[in-house]
């Protein structure tokens, strides 16, 4: 046992009834940390927030508060070193703020004795949380965010070494919920151990130093968050597919999902979309929006546009990186633009590499397929477009004289397929009776 | 400065909550000389006040100081302890429709006056007679029945508490309709005088019997407040901030069981009054138990010695159950005041 710890849970089971909410955790909270308990709904993580706080008994197993069971310690004491901030809502009354706030000396009051340090205290509080402007209002003229300060407030109030939160900024809009972290790092930073329950992982990432994953009631990873939350530990509890990245400004992990794994399948394409250098980014988005189907060709892997459909989970003509496109990616490609009932050519760069992509939509028009030309408003545009030496132009001139019209913007381009789709759709519905 | 400036709010807080219960003191004693001059003879307040100060003529004295005044002191006591009662178990239950006999107080009460008139028993004890003494003890055995009842491993759900005492009142009140129906008329009418509530036997022994009670429950409560005002945070919340629930809530079950009993025993089953009455001070005096509980006796005292008056004379010469009046004027007030707090709500 070291004494470093501030709140130690040993093989704890836990269960309401017949079948175990929790199955032999064990955590050390060393004193002064920060700790982020995240997982999935029903993951149990409540269950153990509640048995830290000694709302529930453990089956078997116990929780050391500073080396010592929490069952030992006396309610009013271990409320002098333990707050909870739960996700109970207003109070049964409308009290004032200050009243409310008041209420966590509770520990420190005797019946009949006075509390010294309370004024104080609740005044710090009321400061340190920053709703001592409030500090007369009664509680039900307050917005959600103010009344979770507030119930911050009541937790400071009580002096604790160690807080525990469950699910605190849920609710909360942007401004409330930075502010609430802004209050919780500060009070880290003066050495009072955090441990809080959050649904966000990027506030997890963000805030902790530690994070706990939980699911089904057991433990699945814990550590930094670069190493706690792993794409595919995520994967494993969450059952959806992330992606990581630094935030070039605040240096955390950001986690951002990128698809619910078997989440149904994607419509049949009836768009194919002939894109490039995150030219096709926007569109594809739309596409997706609407609810229009399609597939996406010839795009090299690792290029942005092959991150956004396969993240959408669509048909891809997959080229090499960095490489022409083959043979083989072009006959495909060729074919997907005929099958389909119309092809958009978005305005990317076109190179040697790539200018059969221009010759795929040139196929595909030959064989009667409508070709949209999307111009202008994409993410990567550069005023040189065409890197074959006027090759390229060339193609789009003669897509366009034999009556490609031209899509000012991607709202434009959906437009005109929306139509299009509303007036294919019958005819779709015979052939496939036939 | 700022340390100056909050003492000063302090202080203001301590005479705010001082001049509520002088104030609502002060009202109870208008009440009171008001009432004790209404009747078949009428007395302007100031003569009621000369006779108090021990003047006035012999057939004055004797109207107020030995027929009026013991029903009236009477009248506060069980109103203030329906006032403080019907406060501690909306706290406890965390609702403001809660009243005194939630936990079947008055259907154990009325059972036990039934049964004792039933079977024609009339032993006394204490200076009182057989059918306030068989309401005091049916009170607070249903009560006790109810949080027997209502205990699962060890915990009284609060939810629980009423459901249990909803069928355990439903128990006791299908057998005592039943008793009443093969009673004679005479006893019959006298036993439903009692279930409607009234103050008429009022005697100086009954204001002496059930003036500790009071007493008792409401010291008790007042202990309680701060805890009371916790555990409108929830129970699971207030056991975080180190409130031994459990026994706290049957600490505040049996005071109020304690103060209702007492008073269904010397009046009858009174309705309203411990609804109304604390949800009004409630609204007017804030929430916080410690001010809430004395506000909500006293108003409650004052409200019931102004009903009594209302009752005693509404009809000449013949007088109708203070319950009748309280149900007459509290129940239109109480439906008032909650389309007044669902508008609020829908805004």
């Amino acid at each position: 046992m070291s004494p470093e710890l501030a709140l130690e849970v040993r093989g704890v089971r836990v269960g309401y009834g017949a079948d175990d909410k929790l199955h032999g955790v064990t955590l050390e909270v060393p004193a002064g940390s920060f700790l982020a308990v995240v997982g999935p709904n029903g993951s149990g993580k409540s269950t153990l927030l509640r048995t830290m706080a000694r709302a529930l008994a453990p089956r078997t197993g116990a929780v050391l508060l500073e080396g010592r069971r929490t069952s030992s310690w006396k309610p009013k004491e271990f409320a002098r070193e333990v707050a909870v901030v739960s996700q109970e809502g207003s109070p049964a009354f409308d009290y004032t703020v200050h009243e409310v706030v008041r209420m966590g000396r509770t520990p420190y009051e005797g019946r009949l004795t006075p509390d010294p340090g309370g004024r104080r205290a609740v005044e710090d509080a009321l400061r340190e949380v920053g709703v001592w402007h409030l500090r007369d209002r009664r509680l039900s003229g307050l917005s959600g965010g103010e009344k979770q300060l507030v119930t911050l407030a009541r937790a400071l109030a009580q002096e604790p070494e160690v807080l525990l939160l469950d699910e605190p900024t849920n609710h909360l809009d942007i401004h409330h919920q930075v502010a609430f972290m802004e209050v919780l790092l500060r009070l880290n930073a003066a050495g009072k151990t955090v441990l809080m329950i959050v649904h966000d992982l990027n506030l997890a990432a963000r805030y902790a130093h530690r994070v706990v994953v939980m699911k089904g009631g057991r433990i699945s990873a814990a550590g930094p968050p670069s190493v706690a939350l792993r794409p595919e530990v995520i994967e494993g509890v969450f059952g959806a597919e992330v992606e990581l990245s630094i935030s070039p400004r605040t240096g955390a992990l950001q986690i951002q999902p990128v698809g619910v794994l078997s989440a149904g399948q994607p419509s049949e394409p009836e768009v194919h979309v002939i894109c490039g250098g995150g030219s096709g980014a926007v569109l594809m988005c739309r596409l997706r929006e609407e609810g229009i189907g399609f597939s996406a060709g010839v795009v090299s892997v690792g290029d942005t546009d092959h991150a956004v459909a396969r993240s959408l989970g669509v048909p891809i003509i997959e080229g090499e990186a960095y490489a022409p496109i083959s043979e083989d990616a072009h006959a495909r490609n060729v074919a997907a633009a005929r099958r389909a009932r119309a092809v958009v050519v978005c305005d990317m760069p076109v190179g040697r590499g790539n200018l059969r992509n221009l010759e795929a939509a040139a196929a595909a028009q030959e064989a009667g397929v409508p070709v949209v030309l999307l111009r202008g408003g994409l993410p990567l545009w550069t005023e040189q477009r065409d890197y074959t030496g006027g090759e390229a132009t060339r193609l789009l001139d003669r897509l366009a004289a034999r009556g490609a019209p031209e899509a000012g913007s991607v709202d434009e381009a959906v437009g005109g397929l929306t139509r299009e789709a509303a007036r294919a759709r019958p005819a779709a519905g015979r052939y496939q009776n036939i | 400065m700022v340390a100056l400036r909050h003492a000063g709010t302090r202080l203001r807080g301590w005479l705010a909550g001082a001049s509520w219960v002088l104030g609502s003191l002060a009202f109870l004693l208008a009440a009171g000389v008001v009432s004790l001059g209404v009747g078949p003879a009428w007395l302007s307040p100031a003569e009621v006040i000369g006779v108090l100060l021990g003047g006035g003529a012999e057939a004055e004295r004797a109207i107020v100081l030995d027929i009026r005044l013991p029903r009236i002191a009477l009248g506060a006591l069980v109103g203030g302890a329906l006032g403080v009662s019907g406060a501690a178990m909306q706290g406890l239950f965390r609702n403001p429709m809660a009243d005194p006999y939630i936990v079947g107080v008055s259907p154990g009460a009325a059972l036990g006056a039934v049964l004792v008139t039933a079977l024609g028993l009339s032993a006394g004890f204490l200076g009182l007679s057989a059918v306030p003494l068989a309401a005091f003890c049916g009170g607070l055995g249903a009560a006790l029945v109810v949080v027997v009842l209502a205990r699962r491993g060890g915990r009284v759900p609060v939810a629980d508490l009423l459901l249990v005492g909803l069928a355990v009142g439903a128990f006791a009140g299908a057998i005592y309709s039943f008793l009443i129906l093969r009673l004679d008329d005479g006893r019959i009418s006298s036993v439903l005088f009692w279930l409607l509530g009234s103050l008429a036997p009022a005697t100086w022994d009954r204001v002496l019997v059930a003036l500790p009670y009071l007493a008792v429950a409401t010291a008790g409560l007042l202990l309680l407040s701060r805890d009371l005002d916790v555990f409108s945070l929830g129970e699971e919340q207030a056991g975080y901030l180190g409130i031994r629930v459990e026994r706290m809530k049957l600490r505040a079950v049996a005071l109020a069981a304690l103060a209702a009993s007492a008073a269904v025993a010397v009046s009858g089953v009174i309705g309203f009054v411990g609804l109304i009455v604390p949800h009004v001070a409630r609204l007017l005096a804030g929430p916080r138990h410690v001010l809430l509980i004395p506000v909500s006796g006293l108003w409650g005292a004052a409200f019931l010695v102004l009903a009594d008056a209302g009752a005693r004379t509404a009809i000449p010469s013949s007088e109708i159950p203070v319950g009748v009046v309280t149900a007459f004027c509290g129940a239109p007030f109480f439906l008032y005041l909650l389309r007044k707090s669902r508008k609020r709500e829908s805004l």
